[in-house]
């Protein structure tokens, strides 16, 4: 499964173990034996107490505790089949500042297409392509959450 | 006692004490309740404000009356001035407290108040505009014989700035004129990147300060130290000694302590000529200035922030002087209650600020709703009496956290009898907190606590980046098995459905029987 943890992209392989008590997860080349009970997930030499929600944007806040630290993370589950490439997502929570292209125009990669202010900064989103914009999702002052559809472009020649 | 003039010089004809019956505190946040606090200390009625979109019930429950403004935006509504005037006499106050941030340091806020005969808690709007310009701040400073960083005029076109760095050298750093938190800074390295660096300084300073005023310094890496002061309508000033803010992520404060690492010798030099500085500028109220501290020594003057800080507490602890009292009271016309030599550290006192954003990804702003808060948990008895637990903070249980506002979600302070001991304190104190649902940097201030140089005091502005500490952060939080326990719960929910679907209120209630299993 490809999981997008806080941005970080894993690629990760999970199946049930011979028993079928736990799993078998494989990290980064690292094997790691898990199971579960209830918010409990036991690893290797630790006891994680993991609480999760499903976020509006399909994205999971998931809090895990261990020891004494607890920390939230923002994971999403990508599936296999995502194509990205004709999309221009939003990198970060924030509102949109400006808009400076339109449907039709064309766009070269590197190009600042959108301004996002998230707290006090204005931040350019850019173009990770050459290609004609499709269509335009947001206006000025929209709210948008990250990992949201921004601009789409037309499929490249 | 109040009204003995016992510390007055009787130069001039004293002004009288305005009497206040209800504050209008036009803020958001835990800034309201810390105000709150001081004026049910004094006496004092009070008044909050919310919006469609922003309200908060803590505050609502704390304060005597509140009223809703009517808009969207930060601009239609704490941004406002027309509006707060409505509201405030709507309300009934004959007083209005700005809090920190938006119009705290807006001359025009304090000249509306002054037209309307409500008194505005901080700088007259006269000494605002002596002091609220970077700019104009600046060449006050010098003539109170303070050592100014070299900077440009004020920078029309991009050329200009250029101009500057061409003399200067690079690296140079843009900055807003006016506004606080780090507002419109953009570090430039080199020619390529001031075009762009340029438009988007402007454009970040018309939207928060709604004026396209920056100018350009020389950027130097040293310690962000910085000393509070009061002053009284009556001519007297007095310094509260120094804090430390050097811990930054985007140039925004992230750790501050109370007092900094400075001789006493330089504690009480500077704070000498920052209390001479305030009178020249002809200010009452609660100020601080702030400095870089060069590695070669040097002391260089950087604003004046003419409002209460968020640090503010950490002073509070090591001082024992209610700041927000004295702001209040000064600006009623009250002469200080306190003079210099009574003014003695006690201590060390540390700050972590809890913010709404992720630092294992560049410190973005998180939004959503918390899911599990506790902040009332207790030190251990063994460690409990090391040290003294401060926190402030609105934050509940399912309260939504928006990005278009400051990411503040609670201030941690701690008190103990020294600074390594404070450092102890902290990394016990935040242990005992939980924020969860939405990503804080409760768990990064600890990691930051734990760093071998943050026990040291080896401290500086670049400190995050220079230790790496945001990568050790990630290696730590990320490591293998703790990504393994994150796979291994989503696959159980979507493949297995063993784990429940926890709605908010589901996760909010096993935790509290969880807690009560495991007393």
């Amino acid at each position: 499964m490809k999981l997008l943890i806080d941005e970080h992209e894993y690629e990760i392989y999970i199946k049930p173990d011979k028993d079928r008590q736990g799993y078998i997860v494989i990290v980064d080349g690292a094997k790691v034996k898990t199971s579960a009970e209830g918010m409990l997930i036991h690893t290797d030499n630790n006891v994680n107490e993991v609480r999760m929600r499903q976020n509006e944007d399909s994205t999971y806040s998931i809090s895990v505790s261990r020891g004494k630290c607890r920390d939230t993370y923002i994971v999403e589950h990508r599936s296999e089949t995502q194509e990205d490439d004709n999309l221009l997502r939003a990198p970060m929570n924030g509102i949109v500042t400006a808009v400076k292209t339109a449907k039709g125009k064309k766009a070269k990669k590197g190009q600042s297409l959108i301004k996002l202010m998230s707290m006090k900064m204005e931040n350019d989103i850019r173009s990770g392509v050459d290609a004609r914009v499709k269509q335009v999702n947001v206006v000025k002052n929209q709210t948008v959450t990250k990992g949201e559809v921004l601009i789409e472009f037309e499929d490249g020649q | 006692m109040d009204n003995k003039k016992k510390a007055s010089t009787g130069k001039r004809r004293t002004p009288p004490v305005r009497k206040i019956n209800k504050m209008l505190i036009a803020n958001r946040g835990e800034i309201v309740l810390r105000i709150n606090k001081a004026c049910r200390a004094l006496g004092i009625m009070t008044a909050a404000l919310y919006t469609t979109n922003d309200h908060n019930k803590m505050l609502n429950h704390a304060v005597d009356d509140y009223a809703k403004i009517e808009g969207d935006s930060i601009a239609h509504t704490l941004l406002n001035t027309r509006k707060l005037m409505k509201a405030a006499k709507k309300l009934g106050c004959d007083a209005l407290h700005p809090g920190y941030g938006f119009l705290a340091e807006d001359p025009l806020l304090a000249e509306a108040c002054e037209k309307e005969n409500i008194l505005f808690i901080g700088p007259s709007s006269k000494a605002l505009r002596n002091v609220a310009g970077k700019l104009d701040a600046r060449n006050l400073a010098k003539e109170a014989g303070l050592d100014v960083i070299e900077s440009s005029r004020m920078l029309t076109t991009a050329k200009d700035a250029a101009e500057f760095a061409r003399q200067e050298g690079y690296p140079i750093v843009l900055k807003s004129c006016t506004g606080g938190g780090g507002r419109g800074i953009r570090v430039v390295n080199n020619p390529q990147e001031i075009q762009e660096s340029f438009e988007d300084s402007m454009t970040e300073s018309i939207r928060t300060s709604g004026r396209n005023q920056i100018f350009a310094e020389k950027h130097i890496q040293g310690r962000h130290i910085e000393i509070q002061f009061i002053a009284d309508k009556h001519g007297n000033a007095l310094h509260l000694y120094d804090r430390e803010c050097s811990i930054q992520r985007r140039h925004q404060k992230l750790i501050e302590e109370a007092p900094s690492p400075l001789s006493k010798k330089m504690k009480d030099e500077y704070g000498k000529k920052v209390c001479s500085l305030a009178l020249k500028a002809g200010y009452a109220g609660a100020g601080t200035v702030e400095f870089l501290w060069t590695p070669e020594g040097r002391m260089q003057f950087l604003e004046i922030n003419p409002r209460i800080q968020v640090e503010h507490g950490v002073t509070e602890m090591v001082t024992g002087v209610d700041i927000v009292i004295e702001q209040i009271r000064t600006a009623q016309g009250h002469p200080l209650s306190i003079r210099q030599h009574d003014i003695k550290i006690d201590g060390h006192a540390i700050e972590c600020r809890i913010i709404a954003e992720n630092a294992r990804d560049g410190f973005s702003p998180s939004r959503g709703s918390t899911a599990f808060v506790d902040l009332t948990s207790k030190p251990d008895e063994e460690t409990a009496g090391h040290y003294r637990l401060r926190i402030e903070t609105a934050l509940y249980q399912g309260i939504h956290i928006q990005p278009q506002y400051d990411s503040l979600m609670a201030k941690v302070m701690v008190w103990a009898k020294d600074r390594r001991s404070a450092v102890k304190g902290m990394r016990d104190a935040l242990t005992h907190l939980r924020i969860e649902g939405v990503p804080n940097t409760l768990c990064f201030c600890k990691t930051l606590m734990n760093h071998p140089d943050m026990k040291k005091g080896n401290l500086s502005t670049d400190f995050i980046k220079e230790k790496g500490l945001v990568e050790q952060y990630i290696k730590k939080t990320l490591a293998p098995d703790i990504v393994a326990a994150i796979a291994t719960a989503i696959y159980e929910k979507e493949y297995s459905h063993k784990l429940l679907d926890e709605e908010l209120d589901n996760w909010t209630k096993r935790a509290i029987e969880e807690s009560f299993k495991h007393p």
